[in-house]
């Protein structure tokens, strides 16, 4: 008898896999449940069915081409956020200076809606693909920022000190120790904020696009086209996993010594 | 490197801490005057608090004194630096690197190990021979987190060791490690003593560590730390590689003398505190 509820104990690969899928397949099957009830209007909930037929007549015109110029945005805006992000967060989580002059401020703009940067964005850059990318960046460079500043902080000192005692310089302590300790909890943090950047594409989308699937969405949104909003939502969620599956391989790739 | 002669003159070195919500001068050691000779095992012990780490945290260069002046062979000690390598309680290995790359990472920040010149060589010679000395050979690919405590700290005195520093400092470094793991360790570092002419200071909390490692020991005396009193190990009797011989009367006796100034010192001044709290609650 296998014990599925003790705290923190591992479960069987399989078991676990088994869940994993059921996750998904009952709210599927609770879903195709409520709609056969015909509780609620077509309009408001349409059925597994109807939402997959939206799936096969979007792919049938221009689903690819949507979906790949989303991506390019979000990852375009994630990667900008993230090489500008990261290091300035390392910085503050190093040195006090920084952190004075650069973490009030990052705080500031970090609770600032996004969107409410709308009108600031077509007024500073125009109606172009890096207005778009402009939106995603400032969805998750601020929190990029935040974060891995907290993760560096995180890096106990007995490593900074065994570094100095063994005669490393301070660019040596940042690269060799800093950085190099904090990497895998950073990873993770771009992996978390990617997710975000998907979340900001529907935002991003919403300044004068004329094609994306959050593009897609607000179109389906006006002609009360509810099974395409479902498919545009399905397939942001399933890119997102994807991401997230692919950063948690790399992950277990890059930071092998973090799972021993 | 070589000779590693300590000179820490007039030390003086006290910490802010909060008391009652008002921030209190507290000193920590006072006028802690010590000459140590190249080569020599200097092993510091006292009561908890009076100072021990903060010594050998000065020498390392990790903290700054009030006044006075520390050297190492006339060289003023004026931060962290590779002429002295240091092994902390805690293991320090760093978690991303395996045990080699730990052992030989202060040579990497110096040379590159992919060039083929003599320095090369010679590290890997000398790391090599640390992994083989301190018994690593099975676990150099290991990342730390594989290894046991003892392992450890192993690895930790090796990689201390890799640059051959003038003086090793270790605070308390088997502090954390069972009774019978200490006393494999204690073998271990006796031999790596008999074999590295390197000054070490060493701070524990257990005489008969600091009376089986050491040539000297230091009695530090608490609050504030003072050097109380200097014992010398020499006249003690030794087995054939120089380990000191635990079972006899005279081992017993040594121990007694270093354990009774230890208690006088804490006692004296702990009386001395309790004596007036009491008055200042009866006025």
């Amino acid at each position: 008898m296998i014990a599925l509820t003790n705290i923190r104990d591992s479960i069987p690969r399989w078991v676990y896999i088994s869940f994993s899928i059921a996750g998904f397949i009952i709210p599927l099957a609770v879903w195709q449940i409520i709609c056969s009830m015909h509780i609620f209007s077509a309009l408001f909930l349409p059925s597994p069915e109807r939402v997959f037929k939206s799936f096969e007549r979007w792919t049938a015109s221009n689903l690819w081409e949507d979906t790949y110029i989303s991506a390019y945005r979000v990852v375009s805006g994630f990667l900008l956020a993230a090489v500008i992000g990261v290091p300035i967060g390392i910085y503050i989580g190093t040195f006090k200076m920084v952190e004075a002059m650069l973490q009030p401020i990052n705080d500031f703009i970090r609770y600032m809606p996004a969107s409410a940067f709308i009108p600031l964005v077509l007024l500073w850059i125009g109606i172009g693909e890096s207005a778009k990318i402009s939106i995603i960046f400032i969805g998750v460079f601020f929190q990029i920022v935040v974060m891995v500043a907290d993760a560096v902080r995180n890096i106990p000192q007995k490593y900074i000190e065994a570094a100095y005692t063994m005669g490393a310089k301070k660019g040596e302590v940042l690269n060799h120790v800093i950085f190099k300790g904090a990497a895998p909890d950073i990873f993770n943090i771009l992996r978390v904020n990617m997710g975000w950047a998907w979340t900001y594409l529907v935002i991003a989308e919403m300044v004068a696009a004329d094609r994306g699937l959050g593009f897609a969405i607000l179109q389906a949104q006006r002609f009360m086209d509810t099974p395409k909003i479902f498919v545009g939502i399905i397939i942001i969620g399933i890119l997102g996993l994807l991401f997230d599956l692919s950063f948690r391989i790399m992950h277990r790739i890059f930071f092998v010594w973090s799972y021993k | 490197m070589s000779a590693g002669a300590v000179d820490i003159s007039h030390i003086f070195k006290s910490f802010r801490i909060k008391e009652r919500k008002k921030l209190v001068i507290r000193p920590v050691l006072e006028d802690i005057n010590l000459s140590i000779r190249p080569g020599e095992k200097i092993m510091i012990v006292g009561a908890s608090g009076c100072g021990k780490s903060t010594l050998l945290r000065l020498v390392a260069g990790l903290e700054q004194a009030a006044a006075g002046s520390i050297s190492i062979d006339g060289d003023v000690v004026n931060g962290p630096g590779a002429d002295r390598g240091v092994v902390f309680q805690q293991s320090t290995l760093f978690p991303w690197m395996t045990v080699w790359d730990n052992i030989i990472f202060s040579r990497r920040l110096r040379i590159s190990l992919n060039s083929r010149d003599e320095q090369v060589s010679r590290a890997v010679y000398r790391s090599n021979a640390l992994v083989t000395l301190m018994g690593l050979e099975r676990s150099v690919e290991l990342y730390p987190d594989q290894l046991s405590g003892g392992m450890q700290q192993r690895a930790n005195i090796a990689r201390a060791l890799v640059s051959s520093p003038k003086v090793l400092l270790m605070d308390e470094p088997f502090g954390a490690l069972d009774a019978q793991t200490r006393e494999t360790m204690h073998k271990v570092v006796s031999h790596l003593f008999n074999v590295e002419k390197t000054t070490v200071m060493f701070v524990t909390h257990d005489v008969e560590e600091a009376i089986v490692l050491g040539d000297k020991i230091v009695v530090l005396s608490a609050n504030p730390g003072r050097v109380d009193s200097v014992f010398t190990t020499e006249l003690l009797k030794r087995d054939e590689d120089g380990i000191v011989i635990k079972n006899d009367p005279v081992f017993f006796d040594f121990k007694e003398q270093i354990l009774s100034r230890i208690r006088e010192t804490t006692t004296l001044r702990a009386t001395g505190d309790l004596l007036q709290r009491v008055a200042k609650t009866l006025v």
